[in-house]
């Protein structure tokens, strides 16, 4: 199927809902620590970590391992590309959802 | 998944706002204020040493539970900059009210009024209003502060306006339980968000 050019494309890597939700959480902050994330996610250790790996990875955060007071911390910041394309696919899913609720005689 | 609630999230998490507990070594240190200005303090061991430090050791005990509780955030630097301005704000208030009140009613009031309490109740009210939004609690414990100010209670000469901060204390002190309360309530309406907890693999 072709797509057009005006369609509404998905970042594959965003919109998987954890990840999305870890990067519109840090999107409204500077940086936010692991257990910040941990505590607005829901997700537990291990599959935070999995998400923020492939983040890291993708380019979309930063991530800080520091020693506080000898124990391990964890900062997580958003990347500047992090930031215009966590923004940038939030705009996609609304165009997506305002065309899904329009009625069908108004869609292109 | 509602965006504008996972922004909140972070943006939502104010140092000095939410994280309500705050409000028990600042009720402290406005409760060791109204002591040192009494005619007759306590004993300066108390209101010079040992006051001083149970303040900050309750200072230092809140920022580690919210710390490991809650997480650290930092906010962006235009939300720095309105908490700032709020406590900036919120103090301009508080001095210009008290100094209007006893421009109005004298040097001590000549009134058996609190002018300290009311000023501050009102500077309290202007720095939520916009560090974060006023709540209903904020308004009711802070009005209710205010109009005790205002009531012909305040009969005790040169003691007057220390003793106006021990209310402030106390208010300080509730206040800041019901914000912590909120924290609390709104950090658990995320669990019910589900994201599931798969591994990440798509």
């Amino acid at each position: 199927m072709e797509m057009r050019d005006d369609e509404p494309a998905l970042d594959r890597l965003i919109h998987e809902p954890a990840r999305l939700a870890i990067l519109t959480v840090l999107s409204s902050v500077e940086s936010a620590d692991f257990v910040f994330l941990q505590r607005t996610t829901g997700l537990t250790k291990g599959n935070l970590s999995s998400h923020l790996s492939k983040l890291e990875d993708g380019g979309l955060v930063a991530i800080e391992k520091t020693f506080v007071r000898r124990k391990p911390n964890t900062s997580v910041a958003l990347t500047a590309e992090g930031r215009e394309r966590t923004a940038r696919h939030w705009d996609q899913l609304d165009l997506m959802r305002a065309r899904a609720q329009a009625p069908a005689d108004d869609r292109p | 998944m509602d965006r504008r609630q996972l922004e909140s999230a972070g943006a939502g998490y104010p140092h000095a706002y939410l994280q309500g507990f705050y409000g028990i070594p600042f009720g402290m240190a406005m409760a060791l204020v109204g002591l040192t200005n009494l005619t007759d303090p306590p004993v300066l061991v108390w209101i010079g040493i040992i006051g001083p430090l149970l303040t900050v050791a309750a200072f230092f005990g809140v920022a580690r539970y919210y710390r490991h509780r809650f997480g650290k955030v930092v906010h962006m630097r235009s939300r720095q900059t309105r908490y700032l301005a709020a406590a900036l704000v919120g103090f301009a208030v508080y001095v210009g009210a008290d100094q209007l009140g006893r421009a109005v009613l004298g040097r001590p009031p000549l009134e058996p009024v609190s002018t300290t309490a009311a000023a501050w109740a009102v500077g309290m009210l202007v720095f939520y209003a916009i560090a974060a939004g006023l709540r209903a609690h904020h308004v009711v414990i802070w009005v209710t502060v205010f109009v005790a100010a205002l009531l012909p209670l305040w009969t005790m000469g040169a003691d007057k306006d220390a003793v106006a901060y021990f209310p402030i204390a106390a208010a300080t002190v509730v206040a800041g339980l019901f914000d912590h309360r909120r924290l609390v309530l709104t950090f658990r309406s995320y669990r019910d968000l589900d994201f599931g907890n798969n591994h990440g693999d798509a």
